[in-house]
């Protein structure tokens, strides 16, 4: 299994606005704004902005009297005041919620939650924030909408620019306002996760070297030979260096192993736990073999593709392994094997009974127009959805494009859920987030709205304002072109 | 307006020339018509109605029926130059050792209008340093500047970013070399002092002797002289044993190493791609401060500069680009970007948009189609004269007529935004270089 060591404490009934919970809470938001005056908005309308008042000036400590001796000493001020003026300002969102969910902790309803600088800082009935000329408060009304983590696509196609992201990605790019307007906040780029922020490279990578790849596969059988023989050889010296620090206790002169290098440091890592392995394996053999080396070697393992994981659902989740799984896929079953083959629409449903964490990425993992309609990652909740239909829980399928999918990148402690500390990354719908109708309304990425369906040509025109019953859109192709 | 001064001056060798013109644009201060316009040795000295007085001594140019504005410039061209392209770090190469004014048919340009160009290096990267020089004129006269502005020709659409980062980490890299190597010898030279010090105590000798001796030297050298154009490298020459000698700062960062620094005229022109590639170089730029920038906005790829137009105007950012009504990418929705980069603050210039005489020709008409769209006359006719010439950094010689003002002016049958006018006459340094033949 995926380790959970990465993630947040969090205490549960956290958001409780009971008094036992949430005095430690607003102690620690107190200090969190400790230089800015509060107002209470919960009596006036959320969308009217209270009237600001001016921030408290900051007592300059006792001790810093101005030493006359010293003018070096106010050159330094006078840098300081400079660097503070060229400090961006506190940064604040102000989300004010219908149904939100945590993903983690359940549903709650009526909540506002507070972003600070792009992380969430409070969850609750009654929420403050500072106002005044040092710090930027945004404001959304969300209430009537649903709220949910900002969904993680495990591998990202062309809605980021390339290795890194941070330094080759479009920031208005077509195919990233698509996959904002999808729901998607996260997605992996070469082998690096990041962010899809709109309009800025401030914040992007979340982390870098995701997996190493292994190739294992049936088909290359001298490939296979010699995964083996570099993990037994790092298995190998592993124990070497083991056996060279006991040896050290006892006699000082004890030679240090080697260090490996290049791909063998690559192996030696894995097994010590440190890089998880992602593999290409579809077939059911294919799995098992991968499953017996994950145990024999105790390294953990993303089996990507998986289709045939339904039959050996056991093994696989007795090996530890995580897998990246499309519900949608077919595999034509072979009669003449005299076993179970090809895919099956419950496979993400038996992999669930079994305890196998699985994310879900649709057939293409990119954004495109040719082909599969509805079957890139503009769709990635209806892959979900899919799943669904083959007899996975709901909230299942939202944990493998949310916080099951952060978790199988390592990124879990940041991404996927709604949590205090985490980043504030939101998509706000107008509906289930698994419903054929829902489209996302708003997309937050770091605390800033970076999708308004009301402003992006793409859906403006569909449902406006999340209305269900409302009549067909009354246009046409054309007029959206600008052709009257 | 009345020059008497310039009656008494009448008497000595100075040329003068005066433009009686139907029409003078000076586009820095008010329009006259008719007006006047009075050159002293290719500089104008005067200009205002048709009033002004001017010595009896001065050659008069009857232009009653033309408009008189300043020459056009092209801020960024490779107008008749070779192929000589390189990619990665090149501050050291100049471009204006790839021009020979004698192989470049300038003929297209002058008919336009265009009267100066910064001549850009080739290639990816930061392939060099742009000149300035004139399309026409006395030989001697036709080099404006060596160091119209360092040229980053990064593409980052393939991935090139790392090539700006790590030339200003490398110019940051020798800067700190040259600080090092400088505390090391001050270090040296304290040492050196007290020891010396030391031994004249012990021979008994006064201390006062020593004012003479290499010890004061130090204090002097410690304050390097600051080259005074950009681009030339801070040689400091070994004259005594007891002088401080930096070691030489890397040539093809030189360029860099000023913009860091902030030499006086330091800049860069950085071509942009796309709207993205903005936040690319602010990235980029954050951990230095201030780097002297000006920006080429490229349509080739794609158009979607509207999303950064305010960022643009608020740092009041020098522009260039093509003379366009843009299109929302995606969509047919048209927008006049030169007009609202303009209203936001920025300094617009705007580039033909290839390098053919017919698009020289077509500029003012493009403009027109601008200024019909919202754009102001005012900022297109600067997006023409003064502001490409600020570009090439010589925006307190040409781009204007007042006084001080080099005189390369372009004389036109008509409004110089209406369709039909064409270029009359073009003057250099005061001189007709170039008359369009009667039809």
């Amino acid at each position: 299994m995926i380790s959970q060591t990465n993630k947040p404490r969090l205490r549960r009934n956290a958001f409780a606005c009971s008094p036992r919970f949430a005095l430690p809470y607003s102690v620690a938001v107190a200090a969190l704004f400790a230089a800015a005056t509060f107002v209470r908005p919960d009596s006036v309308a959320l969308a009217v902005a209270p009237s600001p008042l001016p921030a408290a000036e900051e007592t300059p400590p006792a001790d810093a009297k101005k030493d006359p001796e010293a003018p070096a000493k106010d050159d330094a001020k006078a840098e300081e005041d400079k660097k503070r003026k060229k400090k961006k300002k506190d940064r604040y969102l102000v989300l004010k919620c219908g149904t939100l969910h945590t993903v983690t902790e359940g549903d709650l309803y009526g909540m506002t939650v507070l972003a600070k600088n792009g992380k969430i800082a409070r969850i609750g009935r009654h929420v403050d924030w500072p106002l005044g000329d040092d710090v930027e408060v945004a404001e959304l009304d969300a209430s009537g909408f649903h709220v949910y983590p900002g969904l993680v696509a495990v591998s990202g196609g062309n809605l980021l620019g390339g290795e890194p992201p941070d330094d080759t990605t479009d920031v208005y790019g077509l195919t990233m306002t698509i996959g904002l307007a999808a729901g998607i906040t996260t997605a992996v780029s070469g082998n690096t996760a990041a962010k899809l922020t709109f309009g800025g490279v401030e914040d992007m990578t979340v982390k870098r070297d995701l997996f190493f790849t292994l190739a294992y596969s049936s088909d290359n059988p001298e490939g296979r030979y010699n995964v083996r023989k570099e993990l037994e050889k790092a298995r190998q010296h592993v124990r070497d260096v083991q056996a060279f620090h006991e040896a050290k206790k006892t006699d000082p002169k004890a030679k240090e192993p080697e260090k490996p290098k290049g791909q063998a440091e690559q192996y030696v890592k894995l097994i010590r736990g440190e890089i998880i392995a992602s593999s290409d394996a579809g077939a059911a053999q294919d799995l098992l073999d991968i499953a017996e080396l994950a145990r024999r070697y105790g390294f953990r393992a993303v089996v990507r593709g998986a289709h045939e994981a339904w039959i050996v659902a056991p093994q696989v989740s007795r090996a530890g392994l995580s897998a990246v799984i499309t519900p949608r896929s077919t595999v034509m079953r072979d009669d003449r094997l005299n076993r179970p083959n090809g895919s099956s629409i419950e496979n993400a449903a038996i992999l669930h009974q079994h305890g196998v964490p699985f994310a879900v990425i649709p057939q293409i993992s990119s954004i495109t127009t040719w082909g599969l309609a509805g079957r890139d990652l503009l769709h990635l909740n209806m892959e979900a959805a899919f799943a669904v239909r083959g007899g996975l829980p709901e909230d299942a399928a939202i944990r493998a494009i949310t916080i099951d999918a952060a978790r199988i990148l390592g990124i879990d402690h940041r991404v996927g859920s709604i949590e205090i500390g985490k980043d504030a990354d939101f998509v706000v719908t107008d509906g289930d987030l698994l419903h054929y109708m829902t489209h996302s309304r708003w997309t937050i990425v770091n605390g800033r709205v970076v999708y308004d369906k009301d402003k992006e040509p793409l859906f403006e025109h569909i449902r406006k304002g999340g209305d269900r019953d409302a009549p067909p859109p009354d246009d046409y192709w054309p007029k959206r072109l600008g052709a009257e | 307006m009345l020059a008497a001064p310039l009656c008494a001056l009448a008497g000595d060798d100075a040329e003068y020339v005066v433009i009686n013109a139907g029409r003078v644009i000076t586009v820095t201060g008010e329009e006259f018509a008719p007006g006047r316009i009075v050159i002293e040795d290719g500089k104008v000295t005067l200009v205002g109605g048709p009033k002004i007085e001017y010595p009896p001594s001065a050659k008069v140019i009857d232009a009653r029926r033309e408009t008189v504005l300043p020459g056009f410039v092209h801020p960024r061209t490779r107008h008749g130059l070779a192929g000589y392209k390189r990619s990665g770090v090149h501050g050291d190469q100049k471009a204006a050792a790839e021009v020979y004014l004698s192989q470049i048919d300038f003929s297209g340009l002058i008919e336009a209008g265009y009267t100066a160009v910064g001549f850009v290096p080739d290639g990816s990267g930061i392939p060099g340093v742009a000149a300035a020089f004139r399309t026409a004129g006395p030989e001697e006269a036709r080099k404006l500047a060596d160091y119209a502005y360092l040229f980053a020709a990064i593409n980052w659409a393939d991935k090139e970013k790392d090539i700006l980062r790590g030339a200003l980490k490398k110019a940051k890299e020798e800067i700190e070399k040259v600080e090092k190597a400088r505390k090391e010898w001050d270090e040296k030279q304290k040492k050196k002092k007290t020891e010396t010090d030391k031994e004249k105590n012990e021979k008994g000798e006064k201390p006062k002797d020593d004012e003479k001796g290499g010890g004061h030297a130090s204090t002097d050298a410690a304050k390097p002289p600051p080259p005074e154009t950009p681009g030339a490298a801070a040689k400091v020459e070994k004259k005594e044993d007891g002088e401080f000698k930096p070691p030489e700062i890397d040539p093809k960062h030189q360029p860099i190493v000023d913009l860091i620094q902030k030499k006086k005229g330091a800049i860069m022109l950085v071509d942009l791609e796309r709207a993205s590639d903005f936040h690319h170089l602010d990235s980029v730029l954050e951990p230095y401060e201030e780097i002297a920038y000006q920006l080429y906005l490229k349509t080739s790829l794609a158009m979607d500069y509207h999303h950064i137009v305010d960022e643009l105007g608020k740092r009041k950012a020098r522009v260039a680009l093509r003379p366009w009504i843009h299109y929302q990418p995606q969509t047919t929705f048209r927008f006049n970007l030169i007009d609202q980069l303009s209203d936001a603050g920025c300094e617009v210039s705007v580039v033909p948009m290839w390098d053919t005489r017919e698009e020289y020709l077509a500029v003012r008409t493009r403009l027109a189609d601008l200024v019909r769209a919202g754009l102001s006359r005012e900022t297109a006719i600067k997006a023409l004269t003064l502001h490409p010439a600020r570009m090439i950094s010589a925006g307190e010689r040409l781009g204007s007529i007042e006084k001080g003002t080099e005189a390369d002016l372009v004389f036109m049958d008509g409004d110089p935004l209406a369709p039909f006018s064409k270029v009359t006459r073009v003057m250099i340094l005061g001189h007709v270089v170039w008359t369009a033949e009667k039809k």
